[in-house]
């Protein structure tokens, strides 16, 4: 949402972050006392772990090569139609594992019933609200400091180019 | 065995001067309750499982966002149980009254509002290719001959050069709103995402910060899109791994 203001730009009203938003903030930061247990919460903490684990193997590499081979750039750009975009973009091939990982996540938090925010294509009819969960394994506070990656320190100037495929 | 008995689920803690907070029911529907050390205050609630659900996950945002509206408060990490109100108080509150008073000190009136922004990864592919020739050339060469070593080499390179991308463009949302907020903090990132970061921004400050923020989307065009999240407790900037003092159990 943007309201406009006297000096002719806008200001952003931030999205009011509902669990799907923070979901990831939630189960990953936070105030840790060490040595705590940390309440077994199988599906769900394997798969944050799991996710992270994905980041930067080999298999990210050839996903980006295959992604890069697919590209239609002999063709000129504008010669790629809408329709194929959309294709290529919804043929799940633009999904990285990981996401599939947090998507999983999300799909056992929300069920359908709650604000999320269309972004999740909940798929798979399986729905485990109730008590699927293998109990008894116990995980103590994990840390799996999370690499916040980009050290943005590099004085390059950057433009900011727009960079649409068509004009 | 440790005896669950008495155990607590814990929140987060706020200051003891903090206003009043009304009632919540927190995970297992029990009600939130107040521990008080010094001038710590810390939230939690009893509970008789030892596996959470996903209910948990919404009962414990539910408690934190109902919190977060009256009073400061450093979330806890999700999934935090203690073996009872005595041990709250002595591994929490006190061996780390210190640090977290201060933390509590400087969080006062922040709010956490994170920026993240997301690249179509088709457009960003092209746009590496465009402007690094020699990947375009190993893309060629992947495509004639489709050696494992040249795909690996091939993906390598595109990774880095995204890397970069995220880099510069990290640098330009910074640049554009650190000067609006307290703090800021790059949280985690994955692909297509360009950023995510989080700033403390004062809670009556959030106009200009959000004009800033509207000049940045305004800035990156359909090149990244943009989201504006929040506000939530301070997550980001309250990551300190605390001293529990003695070993808990095993």
């Amino acid at each position: 949402m943007a309201v406009a203001t006297r000096s002719g730009g806008y200001i952003e009203r931030p999205k009011p972050s509902g669990l799907a938003d923070v979901l990831e903030i939630l189960l990953d930061k936070g105030l840790v006392i060490d040595l705590y247990l940390r309440v077994s919460l199988v599906g769900i903490e394997l798969l944050t772990v799991d996710a992270r684990i994905v980041v930067a193997s080999v298999d990210t590499y050839l996903r980006f090569a295959e992604a890069v081979g697919r590209l239609n750039i002999a063709e000129n750009d504008q010669a790629e139609g809408l329709p194929q975009l959309i294709q290529s973009m919804t043929s799940g091939g633009a999904k990285s594992k990981t996401q599939g990982a947090i998507e999983g996540v999300k799909e056992k938090l929300f069920g359908d019933d709650d604000d999320d925010d269309g972004d999740d294509d909940s798929s798979s009819g399986q729905r485990s609200r109730s008590t699927s969960r293998a109990s008894g394994s116990r995980s103590r506070s994990s840390r799996a400091s999370s690499g916040s990656g980009s050290g943005s320190s590099s004085g390059s100037r950057s433009r900011s180019r727009s960079s649409g495929s068509s004009s | 065995m440790t005896d669950l008995r008495e155990a607590v689920y814990v929140y987060g803690v706020i200051a003891r001067k903090a206003a009043r907070v009304p009632p919540v029911d927190g995970v297992e529907s029990a009600p939130v309750r107040a521990l008080e050390h010094a001038d710590l205050t810390a939230l939690v609630s009893s509970i008789q499982r030892t596996e959470l659900r996903a209910a948990d996950v919404r009962a414990h945002w539910r408690v934190l966002e109902h919190v977060f509206e009256h009073a400061t408060i450093l979330p806890v990490r999700f999934g935090t149980v203690m073996e009872s109100e005595e041990e709250v108080r002595a591994r929490l509150l006190k061996p780390n009254e210190d640090r977290l008073a201060e933390l509590l000190e400087t969080m006062d009136g922040l709010i956490q509002l994170n920026v993240k922004g997301r690249y179509d990864e088709e457009s960003l592919l092209r746009e590496i290719l465009r402007e690094v020739p020699a990947l375009a050339r190993l893309r060629e060469r992947v495509e004639r001959r489709g050696a494992m070593s040249d795909q690996i080499a091939l993906g390598q390179h595109v990774e880095q050069e995204i890397e970069q991308r995220r880099a510069r463009d990290t640098a330009v949302v910074r640049g554009a709103l650190e000067g609006l907020a307290a703090a800021a903090r790059d949280d985690q990132v994955r692909h297509p995402d360009a950023f995510n970061i989080a700033f403390l921004v004062p809670r009556d400050g959030t106009d200009a910060f959000g004009e800033g923020v509207g000049r940045v989307r305004d800035g990156f065009g359909d090149r990244i899109e943009i989201r504006y999240v929040g506000p939530t407790p301070p997550f980001s900037f309250a990551e300190a791994e605390l001293d529990a003092g003695a070993r808990a159990w095993a």
